[in-house]
């Protein structure tokens, strides 16, 4: 279900690669023998340099939060914290102690060596960097070296739960890093060079191993939980999927694709623009009532298809389950009922601008991608007329996992929507205190005099756009939180990224808010 | 309907270009409580006219911004229709009104002065040709 490149994968490969260097016979210490003539303890001394330096910039990151406090002062701090920068203060200095001389320098730059481990350790090193750069996609830095979020995710980036379970992965690394020094430094090359080389090696491992232990106590007294390092590991390189079509000859399982690459896409649209709408020209009644229009069809197409799921489960013996997804289909009926009324809404009020934006855009492909898979008819589109049949249960879930991609999809669609809404009615609200938004002078009370045929919009019906919003949202919300119930019961792999969105949704929006205020006060000054 | 049949009327007679805008502005406003009776979940049209609704709106929007558009001809909304007819007749009837609407917002445009009215005659005409593209393959023309 997911296309792009997770922290998982990057840090399933650092930790593969630091496992096997333990595994390396030349990395068995003394009891081989071999570990002098395999291993040079000045190549790997350079290696794990380089790894403690990622480190370093792993613990810096975690450290952002809690600032400069002085050594008296940890004491306030919760464990994690401390561990934080206690960790770093004693990792620098295990970097110190591997800090070799020119001279040193200068003789091992001449040897040639390729060894397994120190390749396994600069292949950690590198997918560590990747890693970190990964998360580092979803984050800027500000003018006043603030981090700015760049994307959906960098609240859920920058949450507690991410940086528990991300201590907890740095105490892992610390561990094998610290092992395969403690072993290196016990090898039986005795040339001068070397001997100097392993002792570096010992000492850095002892300043390693208490670093483990600081994390340990962190992790004893806040434990990570399976669920946040789940959400670590599930969160993607901020690369918005590539837009694209469906061309009617997609298997469920491309339609599912589809459908979540485009959510993914409106989501990314709808939180880009969001802090925008003091200003910009694409906000637009047009886009906004398009947008309204396509989530009361994606919501329709989510309620067929998990009345269709529903008939799926009942059909494999599993009455539990059809009931629950019977439920949720009503759920589902009453976002669309929500969003068909907030896209009624709008039909008495427009704004000062004209046109399509590129959330209207892409909401209008969700539909698409949705339809394609509610309905049997491989070229379904908006025009759909009222004799096409919806897609079979067989064919929608010849399978039980089936079953699980098509309700981690609709969970996808219809959580996207419970953002939506909440987007569009951060963009009205914006809009209307920037007074970009009118209604027709026809639809306005008798008394109001306009000599135009457009007025502000009264507060009353401005009031009844954001209710109308705000129901959506909650309704939306409802039914994505019914289908992450079935999904998290069906196994399906939508659960654990969705989650952390939505339960970063608020935090995030409530900074575009203030961004936006930021940009409105700058502007008035 | 009626409302319908009468704006199709009147659009057919409009002559001059604020004739024709107020007529179009009329025809798209009059449109969307036909479309409103149609927003049927069960009715296996239901997105068909979900967006067919968003589409008249922003062409009513769209004529509404021409500056030839005499702002104090505009009448009050209509009235509600008693009847509304099935889905396939409401579909057939707003497609041929947007196929109407479509033409003579093109024209329009074509013989407006300013920029202004242009736009607004393009972008209407647009979103009425959109429409019919909906309605149209929905009624089975």
């Amino acid at each position: 279900m997911r296309s792009r490149a997770t922290f998982g994968d990057f840090a399933t490969a650092a930790r593969r690669h630091l496992e096997q260097a333990i595994r390396q016979p030349g990395a068995a210490g003394p009891s081989t023998g071999t570990a002098a003539s395999s291993v040079s303890a000045d190549e790997f001394t350079r290696s794990l340099r380089r790894l403690l330096r990622v480190v370093d910039r792993y613990l810096t990151d975690l450290a952002a939060p809690v600032g400069a406090v002085s050594a008296r002062d940890r004491i306030a701090l919760s464990p994690q914290a401390r561990a934080v920068l206690d960790g770093r203060e004693v990792l620098r200095e295990a970097a110190s102690v591997l800090r070799p001389d020119s001279k040193q320098g200068s003789r091992t730059n001449e040897r040639q060596y390729a060894g397994s481990i120190r390749c396994n350790l600069d292949a950690a090193t590198m997918a560590l960097t990747a890693s970190r750069d990964l998360l580092h996609t979803h984050l800027a830095v500000g003018p006043a070296g603030t981090r700015l979020r760049r994307s959906e995710w960098a609240p859920v980036v920058t949450s507690e739960p991410v940086a528990r379970a991300l201590l907890h992965e740095l105490g892992t690394w610390i561990r094998l890093a610290a092992a395969q020094s403690g072993e290196l430094s016990l090898s039986r090359d005795t040339t001068q060079g070397a001997r100097e080389a392993r002792s570096r090696l010992a000492t850095a491992s002892q300043h390693l191993w208490m670093l483990h232990s600081l994390v340990q106590a962190a992790n004893h007294s806040n434990p990570a939980s399976a669920a946040d390092r789940q959400m670590l590991y599930a969160i993607p390189v901020n690369e918005l999927p590539a837009r694209h079509l469906p061309v009617g000859r997609e298997s469920v399982a491309e339609l599912c694709q589809g459908t979540v690459d485009s959510a993914e896409r409106v989501r990314h649209l709808a939180w880009t623009m969001a802090p925008d709408a003091v200003w910009s020209p694409q906000l637009s009644a047009d886009s906004l009532r398009e947008t309204a229009g396509c989530a009361t069809a994606i919501s329709h197409h989510s309620a067929v298809l998990l009345h269709s799921l529903a008939d799926r489960a009942m059909g494999q013996g599993s009455t539990w389950l059809g009931d629950q997804l019977a439920d949720s289909a009503a759920q589902a009926a009453s976002a669309r009922s929500a969003w068909l009324h907030a896209a009624r809404t709008w039909e008495n009020v427009t704004t000062d601008t004209r046109g399509r934006s590129p959330v209207a855009t892409e909401a209008a492909d969700l539909v698409l991608w949705t339809g394609r898979l509610a309905y049997e008819d491989p070229g379904w589109n908006l025009s759909h007329g009222p004799f096409r049949p919806p897609r079979s249960p067989q064919s929608l879930a010849p399978e039980p996992y089936h079953l699980a991609e098509v309700v981690a999809t609709v969970h996808r669609g219809i959580g996207t929507l419970a953002q939506l809404a909440t987007a569009d009615e951060t963009q009205i609200r914006l809009a209307a205190r920037a007074q970009r938004l009118f209604s027709p002078t026809r639809s306005l009370p008798e008394g109001v005099d306009v000599p135009h045929r457009y007025g502000r919009t009264p507060h009353d019906r401005l009031d009844a756009l954001i209710v109308a919003y705000r129901h959506a949202g909650a309704a939306s919300a409802r039914s994505a939180t019914t289908v992450a119930a079935i999904a998290a019961e069906v196994g399906a792999p939508s659960h654990a990224p969705m989650t952390a969105v939505r339960s970063a949704d608020t935090k995030q929006l409530a900074a575009v808010q203030h961004h936006s205020a930021f940009r409105e006060a700058e502007a008035e000054a | 309907m009626n409302s319908i049949t009468a704006a199709q009327a009147r659009l057919e007679t409009a002559e001059d270009l604020p004739t024709i805008l107020n007529a179009a502005y009329e025809a798209f406003d009059a449109m969307l409580p036909v479309i409103h009776d149609h927003q049927d979940p069960a009715g296996g049209s239901f997105v068909t006219f979900v967006m067919s609704a968003t589409y008249a709106a922003n062409g009513r929007d769209a004529v509404g911004f021409a500056p030839s558009l005499p702002s104090a001809a505009i009448p009050p909304a209509p009235e509600h229709p008693a009847e509304k007819g099935s889905a396939l007749e409401a579909a057939t009837a707003l497609a041929s009104l947007s196929q109407l609407l479509a033409s003579r917002l093109v024209s329009a445009g074509q013989r407006a002065t300013t920029q202004s009215d242009r736009i607004a005659c393009t972008v209407a005409a647009h979103q009425a040709t959109r429409l019919w593209s909906l309605l149209a393959q929905a009624a089975g023309l």
